[in-house]
């Protein structure tokens, strides 16, 4: 395969990752945020500054990005998901900006605006980054058809009734909230090991905004949808490389297909492409019932 | 009486100027169903938001199972055993009829996060006994052909008691039923009383019931509060309800029974 | 220097108000964060920059300003007609809306971007005296210009919600938009007037953004954010408690600009905001919307 292609796989692999994390947030628990790209940018950063000046390889230190998420997550979240889901949103695109506005002044560690790029190499990147698909994608569905997902759901549809169960709302989101920023930092983390550098700007609000709208694409309570939609949205633009429109490469124009594509799906389709259907679901299941190892195809197939 | 499970002291809540309830004083007793009747605006379903701490009341005492809840939650006072259905069903229309009964059991739900993503063997046991209570529960209320209808493609008197399914699936000792008629039609009515009875037995709960409609009260109820404009003007038993002065000229006398 | 520290401050709030209140407002009519409202500030800001820049002899400050706010009154009518309408016809939950909104901010932060590049553009010095002097303090005449504006257009606003019949129909949708309709509030044309408004303010906060600052695509969501903040502490939904907390905002910004740097600002404020509300959930106002039972 050459490094072109190689390239696009493991795009496609932050991308469903990052996505599948908004899926728990957005799709089960109904919390819209509009920071998690903050928190791909605080497991990357922490991870990779750490092995710079630990000596450590990334995957150890990776552990301490991770770690870091969750506790970012936990005080961002304590405050926050009591509130209005409104005004959850709003607070959400200031964390992008607090966070961006962070790397940027501590630039004698972040080396600021120029961008981090005391960055390994890594050999398997490709397989890397699909073992993590594989791994969180089988996560997330499991705590769909879980105890969880089923308390999730409900709260989302209704918090009152679901409260008048014994449900503990607030608990319930705050670990969601910590859960799906941790599964942004695999994400961040993966994102630092493609690009090599990391640049305080592309993990603002339109970053996070890009990965709710891939969710709302393949339709909110769909994990097939979230995970075809991240793949196949953001591998799109690649094919229309060399088209080129009023002088520019109609990859310029990316974000605004996205956009028209979006406004029509909202307003013409609105929950999303797949709705509520998963990829062959009763099959999966008979599979899963038999043996966990056949897991590994069911992922390849979201690819 | 020692087998009081639910008793209000003094119980008062006002909106802005408006005294919603004043003074409302209730024992429920193991076993039985009482009845809450009033006009539009009596402050009934006030009683049962302040009973499962939905609003915070201004003054007054709760004791449930012999525990003051006067300070509690409306979590905590769901785990501990009080369930309630709402006036405008509130099923949760993503889940399935029977994933909505799952989760009025999911909250003591034995696994962890991790153990739900990982699939562990508990994982596995715990959602398997989960589904077949929930499974033995609607079929004792004969809804088991329903199980995997989403809840709005169903009629009205389905949802009802899927609605009163849910709140029971968890074996709670005090079930409190919000105008569980209303919007049914005379035959659905009849069903639905036989249906709290079934309930009731079979769960070995105690009910209060808020209604409007007089036939379901008077066959079902051993003891009934009436509320008018926030207050408790009569209490007794059908029998003495239906002859007393008071009660006519506030309420039954429009009702034309 | 804190005096003119303080009046800098509350030009910059003034402006941070006029955002939170076109926010407010739709907030307050349709129950849903218009995130849009930065995009059409941004948009605003080119309009006005290429408005005034097209003339041999530029206009007037206040023929840009009114050029710029009735386009962009045009452009969120037309918001509304593409991105909302058939959200609410369809009655779909309040999530929807929220994406239509920040992907209509994006579209057209990215429109900008692919045309105009990630260039920004200056306007040219438009006062012949740049700063002026008073009580031994000197302040920049743009601030004060724009403090001006800012004012006059808020108080006009806020006698048009109070005072006038138009205000009271605002009201009360914003209220019950239901029982507005029972009392023969046509409700489709005052959201239709809402949206009118935001547009206008969105259309003079750009224009004065711009001057202010430089034009650049992402100007208008930037400067969002922070009208976002204010109208979040302020109470979502009510228009003065959006405007003192967005003056409030203002000097708080420029007094930790000045003593701590241009750069941990937007962090600090957004640990203040998670502080204040942490403490004070239901902003300054004190109107919580609650869900009924």
């Amino acid at each position: 395969m050459s490094s072109y292609y190689v390239g696009l796989v493991i795009q496609a692999c932050i991308s469903i990752i990052a996505v599948t994390g908004i899926f728990a947030l957005t799709g089960l628990a109904g919390m819209f945020s509009l920071g998690q790209a903050a928190y791909m940018a605080i497991g990357a950063y922490v991870t990779f500054i750490l092995a710079e000046s630990t000596g450590l390889p990334f995957w150890i230190t990776s552990l301490g990005g991770i770690a870091t998420c969750a506790l970012v997550a936990w005080v961002a979240a304590m405050p926050t998901v009591r509130m209005r889901k409104d005004y959850f949103s709003l607070i959400s695109v200031g964390l992008g900006q607090a966070i961006t506005a962070l790397l940027i002044t501590f630039s004698d560690i972040t080396n600021g605006s120029q961008g981090f790029s005391k960055i390994p190499k890594v050999e398997y990147l490709m397989p890397l980054a699909i073992l993590l698909v594989v791994l969180v994608v089988f996560c997330i569905r499991n705590l769909k058809y879980s105890r969880f997902g089923r308390m999730c759901i409900a709260l989302k549809t209704d918090e009152l009734a679901a409260k008048s169960f014994g449900i503990n709302v607030y608990q319930l989101k705050i670990k969601i909230y910590i859960l799906a920023s941790i599964v942004a930092s695999l994400a961040g983390i993966l994102y630092g090991l493609q690009n090599r550098v990391l640049l305080p700007e592309s993990f603002g609000w339109t970053a996070s905004s890009e990965q709710e709208i891939f969710l709302f694409f393949g339709g909110t309570n769909s994990l097939t949808g979230a995970v075809f939609s991240a793949a196949f949205l953001k591998c799109l633009p690649e094919i229309f490389r060399n088209v080129t429109l009023f002088g520019q490469s109609l990859q310029e124009y990316r974000t605004i297909i996205y956009c028209i594509l979006i406004l029509l799906i909202i307003n013409f389709r609105p929950t999303g492409l797949l709705g509520e259907r998963e990829l062959s679901l009763s099959a999966l299941r008979k599979r899963f019932s038999r043996g966990k190892g056949s897991e590994v195809k069911g992922g390849k197939k979201h690819e | 009486m020692s087998d009081t499970i639910l008793r209000t002291e003094h119980l008062s809540k006002s909106f802005g100027g408006v005294k919603a309830v004043q003074d409302f004083n209730m024992e429920l007793h193991a076993g039985e169903i009482a009845g809450i009747i009033g006009p539009n605006g009596a402050g009934k379903t006030t009683i049962f938001n302040l009973l499962s701490h939905i609003y915070d009341f201004d003054e007054g005492k709760v004791e449930f199972l012999g525990r003051d809840i006067t300070r509690s939650n409306q979590v905590e006072v769901a785990r501990m055993g009080l369930s309630r259905t709402f006036q405008n069903t509130r099923l949760f229309t993503g889940l399935n009829v029977l994933d909505n009964v799952k989760v009025g059991l999911d909250q003591g739900g034995k696994y962890g996060l991790l153990e739900a993503m990982f699939l562990t063997p508990r994982r596995w046991r715990e959602e398997k006994r989960i589904a077949a209570e929930a499974m033995n529960c609607l079929e004792v209320l004969n809804l088991a052909q329903y199980k995997d209808a989403r809840p709005s493609n169903l009629p009205y008197g389905i949802q009802r008691r899927v609605e009163i399914a849910r709140a029971i699936a968890a074996h709670p000792r005090v079930l409190l039923l919000d105008e569980p008629a209303a919007g049914l039609n005379p035959e659905e009515v009849l069903a639905l009383i036989d249906f709290i009875r079934l309930i009731k037995e079979h769960f070995q709960l105690s009910i209060l019931v808020i209604e409007h409609r007089m036939d379901l009260i008077m066959t079902l109820c051993d003891r009934i509060y009436v509320q008018d404009f926030g207050k408790t003007i009569a209490v007794g038993t059908p029998a003495e309800i239906q002859t007393n002065p008071a009660v006519l000229a506030a309420y039954l006398g429009e009702e034309e029974l | 220097m804190s005096l003119q520290l303080i009046v800098n401050g509350i030009s910059l709030g003034a402006v941070y108000a006029l955002i939170a209140v076109g926010f407010a407002l739709v907030f307050s009519i349709l129950k849903f964060s218009n995130f849009a409202h930065g995009g059409m500030i941004s948009a605003a800001a080119y309009i006005a920059y290429f408005f005034y820049s097209a003339f041999e002899n530029p206009p007037s400050l206040w023929t840009t300003l009114i050029f710029t706010a009735i386009v962009s009154l045009l452009i969120a009518l037309l918001l509304d007609t593409l991105c909302y309408r058939r959200i609410r016809k369809n009655n779909s939950p309040n999530i929807y809306y929220f994406v239509a909104s920040i992907t209509f901010a994006i579209l057209i932060e990215q429109i900008l971007n692919v045309f105009f590049g990630k260039m920004s553009y200056g306007f040219p010095p438009m006062f012949e005296k740049t700063s002026m002097q008073f009580f031994s303090a000197s302040f920049s005449t743009m601030d004060l210009v724009v403090l001006v504006i800012s004012l006059v257009l808020l108080a006009v606003l806020m006698l048009l919600i109070n005072k006038t019949k138009i205000g009271l129909a605002i009201r009360a949708v914003a209220i019950d938009g239901r029982t507005g309709r029972l009392m023969g509030i046509n409700s489709g044309f005052i959201i239709l007037l809402t949206f009118a408004l935001a547009g206008f303010l969105a259309g003079v906060s750009g224009t004065l953004l711009g001057i202010k600052y430089s034009v650049y695509p992402a100007l208008g969501s930037s400067m969002m954010v922070k009208g976002f903040i204010a109208s979040v502490i302020g109470g979502l939904g009510s228009l003065s408690g959006a405007i003192i907390a967005a003056i409030l905002l203002g000097v708080i910004e420029m007094v930790l600009v000045y003593y701590l740097g241009s750069s941990i600002t937007p962090a600090l404020l957004f640990g203040i905001m998670l502080l204040f509300l942490f403490l004070r959930p239901q902003g300054i106002s004190g109107k919580f919307a609650q869900d009924k039972v």
